[in-house]
């Protein structure tokens, strides 16, 4: 893959990629610098990518995993769920009512939710996304789309 | 909604992510601080929040790339939970350990009262294999406490893994399960050492375990007030396993070291990926334990067990161990530990001994 396309891809995926890492991390600033990690990593890599049509998948596998070890890096001052809590819930004006509400589901759900209904991916490839089984993939999509539901009740336009 | 009205819901990329993105990929062939990184195998860590305008994109440059790697992407990638557990290992060394079989995908399935347990991967060599389970439920059941009562792990030669070998290690659910969040889903694994010189290169291993148990905690997060419920069943798998591959080397030193002033003799030296195996001179064990421990014979040896692995130019590959377990026959003393993490053997230049740090090289 040359340097231009690798480029083009990354600046398609951009906003996907962002989504993901914000699903998992939070703070768009360890969003940038897991983005960062994560496009250099894919490049030092690129000749191992043996088709490009799975360039996203591929990337967005990377992010994780480099998203992951951001958290672990912080992992002796705190844990995940206090990592959490220690950064604000996105407020302001600039997030929608379902955004804030889906940032609140827990992890396990708001990342294949993510992956599922905003990025189009199937089951199958988040379940290669996350290294688990499309049964679990579909458990967890089904028990964070009733979570959301409840989280929206209330919601003006959601009941 | 569909995808589009789920995109309109979702926020914007900020500048400051946009513009580290730039610059990341402006930078990544200048011969810059990142291209000089890239070269020597690191990865830059960069924070850069400038805002303002956007930085525009260098010119194309073309790099035609041979296509080295024969196998998709995703064939090659690690579970995470498995990466994690041997702190994410280098990816040529995951892509050769996948290669080599060393690291399998598993697939097998069962589902019973309500609980499928699913084989996600194993990494094993002729000493140990880990093993990881996903185990997902209709209910919310699963958290750091669950678990099976009782497992069974019976090779394709009929042996009990777990009975006819001297083994150590454990499992249960990953260690960062969170305890009192019950979830629908979580994971299970296993790691178990061969720890008396034994071998095991069977090529399935038929995996059984009975009755589940998980806790609710109405009246709080604390022993006594755990209530335990029982979900009765027999969930059993085959893991299909190749015939262990070569990814090891052995040294045979036969060299005399001294640690707390005695002198011991190294036999040889067998190290995998995985575990790290020293055959000592029996004789001079026994000196080692008369001289320092009084005669003891159940005393640990600390000073025989390794501290650290380390590269030509003396950097640490690997730091402690995790099971470890010994023998001793009217020869040898056999120690062995499992890794914490998974190295390249093909790296390895030397072990250090003890909290002496005693150094024995290894040549072939």
């Amino acid at each position: 893959m040359t340097k231009e396309k690798f480029t083009q891809e990354v600046l398609a995926a951009e906003k996907s990629l962002f989504y993901v890492a914000k699903a998992i991390l939070k703070k768009d600033e360890d969003c940038a610098d897991a983005m960062q990690n994560a496009i250099l990593s894919a490049y030092e890599k690129r000749h191992t990518l043996k088709e490009e049509k799975y360039f996203k998948t591929w990337l967005t596998r990377i992010l994780i995993n480099e998203c992951y070890s951001l958290l672990r890096g912080r992992k002796d001052m705190l844990s995940y769920e206090e990592y959490v809590q220690t950064v604000p819930e996105t407020g302001g004006e600039e997030y929608s009512e379902v955004y804030l509400e889906l940032e609140g589901l827990e992890e396990q759900y708001r990342i294949p939710f993510i992956l599922h209904y905003v990025e189009g991916y199937s089951a199958r490839e988040i379940a290669e996304i996350l290294g688990t089984t499309e049964g679990g993939v579909k458990n967890r999509l089904y028990r964070g789309r009733n979570r959301l539901k409840e989280r929206l009740k209330g919601v003006v336009g959601y009941e | 909604m569909n995808k589009t009205e789920w995109e309109k819901l979702m926020p914007e990329v900020p500048e400051c992510v946009h513009s580290a993105v730039l610059d990341t990929l402006e930078h990544l062939e200048e011969g810059g601080e990142t291209e000089m990184k890239l070269r020597e195998g690191k990865h830059l860590r960069r924070k850069t929040f400038t805002k303002g305008k956007v930085i525009a994109l260098a010119a194309a440059m073309t790099a035609v790339l041979g296509m080295t790697a024969l196998v998709a992407a995703e064939e090659l990638w690690w579970n995470q939970k498995v990466s994690e557990a041997f702190q994410n290992p280098e990816p040529e060394l995951q892509e050769q350990m996948s290669e080599q079989k060393v690291a399998q995908e598993q697939e097998a399935s069962v589902t019973e009262n309500g609980i499928t347990l699913t084989a996600l991967q194993t990494v094993r060599d002729s000493n140990r294999i880990y093993m990881l389970f996903e185990i997902a439920a209709e209910e919310e059941i699963v958290d750091g406490n669950s678990g099976f009562d009782d497992w069974k792990m019976i090779t394709g030669e009929g042996e009990d893994l777990l009975g006819d070998y001297f083994h150590s290690g454990g499992g249960g659910m990953l260690p960062e399960t969170a305890i009192g969040e019950l979830e629908t889903a979580g994971y299970y694994y296993y790691d178990i050492l061969l720890d008396d010189g034994s071998e095991w290169n069977g090529e399935s291993l038929a995996v059984s375990f009975t009755d589940f148990t998980y806790y609710t905690y109405e009246n709080g997060i604390s022993g006594e007030n755990e209530t335990p419920h029982r979900i009765e069943g027999t969930w059993e798998l085959e893991l299909s396993l190749t015939d262990v591959s070569e990814m090891q080397r052995t040294f045979e030193p036969n060299r005399e070291i001294t640690v707390s002033g005695v002198p011991v003799t190294v036999r040889s030296v067998t190290l995998t990926p995985l575990t790290l195996t020293i055959h000592y001179d029996s004789g001079s064990v026994i000196k080692l334990l008369e001289e320092v421990y009084g005669g003891e014979e159940d005393s640990f040896l600390r000073e025989l067990y390794v501290s650290r692995l380390v590269d030509a130019s003396g950097n640490t590959l690997e730091q402690g161990y995790g099971a470890a377990g010994g023998v001793r026959t009217q020869e040898e003393e056999i120690l062995t530990v499992a890794l914490t993490t998974v190295v390249d053997v093909d790296s390895v230049s030397a072990i250090l001994l003890g909290d002496e740090e005693v150094q024995l090289e290894l040549k072939e």
